[in-house]
């Protein structure tokens, strides 16, 4: 179960703080990946790209949740 | 790039394209997608709403439809903006509501100030940043109001408000992105090629004279607001991918290359025809020309043409070339990086001011009505007064914008009625709820994406959702209904009234303040040290592109702006070659010393200009420039007189700039006598 940070006495759920981490290390990542025309090879990028998030996020909440 | 070059100079064939544009798609097509895209995004954003049991999913379904934009670039840079304003609105109404809830009067007073200087930044910034301002502004009135009026749940209340308002913009953002994406990307980069060739064909119209003056002057005023809006797509569209952010960069170079041969065009257009002719002289170096004449009014003048007329051609060349090395770059043919170059808007001080407190007292005075009345529904028309007075702070004719919002909350009063009292209590779960929706918000979705009527269609959504009180356990309230259509109306009636009646904006006003503005900024442009002309010139074409908006009604005082506008572009292309003839290696002390004291005093001309200092400054810099003539006969050093080549033409440009800058007296402004 994921705990709550205190945001100046509002209790923020973690998953919150790490969708906002997902997010600047997915915008790294897709720009490499942009780089190295990668979204070339799928039909639909903007598709991928959004479950390339999802993934991320998904993971990463889960890895947490576990440890 | 060399035929390109000379094809392009010589006026015959424009340049190619390197892909065909794509055939848009018919219109009603895309306004039909953009308004099931938008429905199906609102309604995911009411199903989470209703899912996660917030308390008024109403505001996910409106924002849906307030961040939506037929581009998905678009949604997501309003979005973006739309977040960093709600995040500082929802700060600033916590700390409002908690600070001064108990003295209602001070809290409304301070919300006015606080919404007034939010439009006072609006009104500054440009795009979607200025929207960010405006929400920072009116998210205080939408979320403070009712957390004020209920201080104990004042917490719970703000941060629902901002949790409804992040999932509107999440759907809207998703849905946009991945359902039939309309990517910004692909029409940045046709507007790109378009502004390329146009820009192309008006800098070899400048330097032809046989060329058509009308569709000369046609060309540049149309170049002048695809400069503003390729800059203005160019920000938006930074927000779409990490592709699209791949062209922020090209897209930046072109536009500067375009900006310098616009100015590069402006400054040769007048002069082009009128040179007197010395036999030979477009062979001769400039140490051949000088040696080949000699001292005396007549062969004075034909060096100073000769010379004037070679720099603009090679000053045309070389931003063909640049041009040509950005378009490469846009085209991806070369990767080398070239470093940016910040460009500027300028902003006007005087009518932000106007604005924001024509905000803070359009607040007031519904404010003052709310207390005196007790009207139980007084807070709506606060509320609307403060989000009306921000959405209308930065466009042209509010007073027209309020007559017609008017007009259609009268009109969509009827269907929103038998919406909210008809149909909607017929829906007995999410799905026959979607089909009472549908009539209404379809139509509306569709309506948003025809031009100029989408504001209006917007505006009836935003009504509905004011009204319809959408939750899980509905409630159906006519006169609360009625409370709330006669608040709307009351909160827009006092906001125009105010834009109509306190310093309204006029043509000749909007006139008279770009020429204060071009004044104050050839000032500060000769006084700064390093010549970021670029940033000046984009500076010029963004305000120009603004105050037109604003002075179309009076064609005289449209003209008159244009006019200015290319003088001063011109002026400041001449105060930017005289910079680069004071930074020239190899160049007497005595001569730079005085061309910088020259640039230092026309600064101040500038400042306070009359036709008497300009023709000094005119004067001086003719003195100056046969001063550089008479040295570069008298020097044996080929260095000096290559670096005085500069000087001479930069004193020959900036005279004939000053003479011209006579049209940026205040004497001149009044469009009606010229």
């Amino acid at each position: 179960m994921l705990g709550e940070i205190d945001l100046l006495g509002a209790f923020v759920p973690t998953i919150a703080a790490w969708l906002a981490m997902a997010l600047i290390i997915f915008v790294i990542g897709d720009s490499l990946l942009t780089r190295t025309d990668f979204y070339k090879l799928f039909w639909h990028a903007p598709l991928v790209r959004f479950a390339l998030f999802v993934c991320l996020f998904c993971t990463g909440g889960l890895i947490a949740g576990i440890t | 790039m060399t035929a390109t070059l000379s094809s392009s100079t010589a006026g015959n064939t424009l340049p190619q394209l390197a892909e065909p544009i794509r055939a848009p798609e018919s219109h009603w097509a895309l306004a039909l997608t953009f308004a099931l895209k938008t429905f199906a995004a609102s309604l995911l954003a009411l199903f989470l709403a209703f899912w996660l049991g917030l308390d008024e999913p109403k505001w996910a379904l409106l924002t849906v439809y307030i961040v939506s934009q037929p581009e998905s670039g678009l949604v997501l840079a309003k979005s973006f903006y739309r977040i960093l304003g709600t995040v500082v609105g929802a700060f600033v109404s916590a700390a409002f509501v908690f600070g001064f809830a108990q003295h209602g009067e001070m809290y409304l007073a301070l919300l006015a100030i606080w919404v007034g200087v939010c439009n006072f930044a609006a009104r500054a910034a440009r795009n979607f940043m200025s929207y960010g301002f405006l929400l920072a502004g009116y998210t205080v009135a939408i979320a403070g109001i009712p957390a004020a009026l209920n201080p104990h749940s004042a917490y719970p209340l703000i941060l629902a408000r901002f949790t409804e308002i992040s999932l509107g913009i999440a759907c809207a953002a998703l849905v946009s992105r991945i359902v039939l994406p309309q990517e910004l990307a692909p029409k940045l980069r046709a507007l790109v090629r378009q502004l390329i060739v146009r820009v192309r064909r008006v800098g070899a119209a400048s330097i032809d004279p046989a060329a058509d003056k009308q569709r000369f002057a046609a060309d540049r005023m149309q170049l002048i607001q695809d400069l503003v809006a390729v800059d203005a797509m160019r920000a938006s569209a930074f927000f779409e991918s990490a592709d699209a952010r791949l062209l922020n960069e090209p897209v930046r170079r072109v536009t500067v290359a375009a900006l310098k041969l616009c100015a590069i065009a402006e400054d040769a257009a007048d002069r082009f025809g009128s040179a007197v002719c010395l036999s030979g002289a477009g062979r001769w170096s400039l140490p051949v020309l000088i040696s080949k004449t000699n001292e005396g009014p007549r062969n004075n003048a034909a060096v100073v043409s000769a010379l004037v007329s070679a720099s603009d051609k090679r000053a045309m060349c070389d931003a063909e070339i640049e041009l040509g090395a950005a378009e490469s770059a846009l085209e991806g043919r070369s990767r080398a990086r070239v470093p940016g170059v910040p460009l500027e808007v300028w902003s006007d001080p005087v009518p932000a001011v106007l604005t924001g407190v024509r905000t803070a007292l359009a607040i007031t005075i519904t404010s003052v009505f709310w207390i005196e009345t007790a009207w139980p529904t007084g807070s709506t028309a606060v509320v609307i007064a403060a989000v009306f007075c921000s959405l209308i702070a930065s466009l042209e004719k509010p007073v027209t914008i309020g007559l017609l919002l008017v007009i259609t909350v009268l009109v969509a009063a009827i269907p929103v009625f038998v919406t909210v009292f008809y149909l909607l209590p017929l829906a007995s779960d999410f799905v026959s709820m979607t089909a009472v929706l549908a009539p209404l918000l379809l139509v509306c979705g569709y309506i948003m994406a025809l031009p100029r009527v989408g504001s209006l269609a917007l505006f009836s959504v935003t009504y509905f959702a004011v009204v319809s009180n959408i939750d899980n356990v509905m409630s159906y309230d006519a006169a609360g209904f009625f409370n709330a259509s006669i608040a709307i109306l009351l909160g827009i009636g006092i906001s125009s009234t105010m834009f109509a009646i306190f310093f309204p904006e006029t043509p000749s006003q909007a006139s008279r303040s770009f020429r204060r503005q071009l004044l104050r900024h050839l000032s500060r442009f000769s006084r700064s040290r390093e010549s970021a002309f670029a940033s000046y010139a984009y500076g010029l074409c963004d305000q120009l592109a603004t105050t037109l908006k604003r002075a179309n009604e009076e064609p005289l005082a449209a003209r008159q702006c244009y006019a200015m506008a290319v003088t001063a572009l011109s002026t400041g292309y001449a105060i930017h070659r005289m910079k680069e003839a004071i930074a020239e290696e190899g160049l007497n002390p005595r001569i730079r010393n005085q061309l910088e004291m020259l640039v230092g005093r026309t600064s101040k001309t500038f400042l306070k200009p009359s036709r008497a200092k300009l023709a000094k400054r005119a004067w001086e810099a003719r003195a100056l420039r046969n001063l550089s003539l008479m040295e570069a006969r008298a020097s044996s050093r080929v260095e000096e007189v290559a670096a005085l080549g500069p000087v001479l033409v930069g004193c020959e440009n900036f005279r004939s700039n000053l003479l011209k800058a006579r049209i940026l007296l205040p004497e001149n402004s009044d469009a009606r006598r010229n």
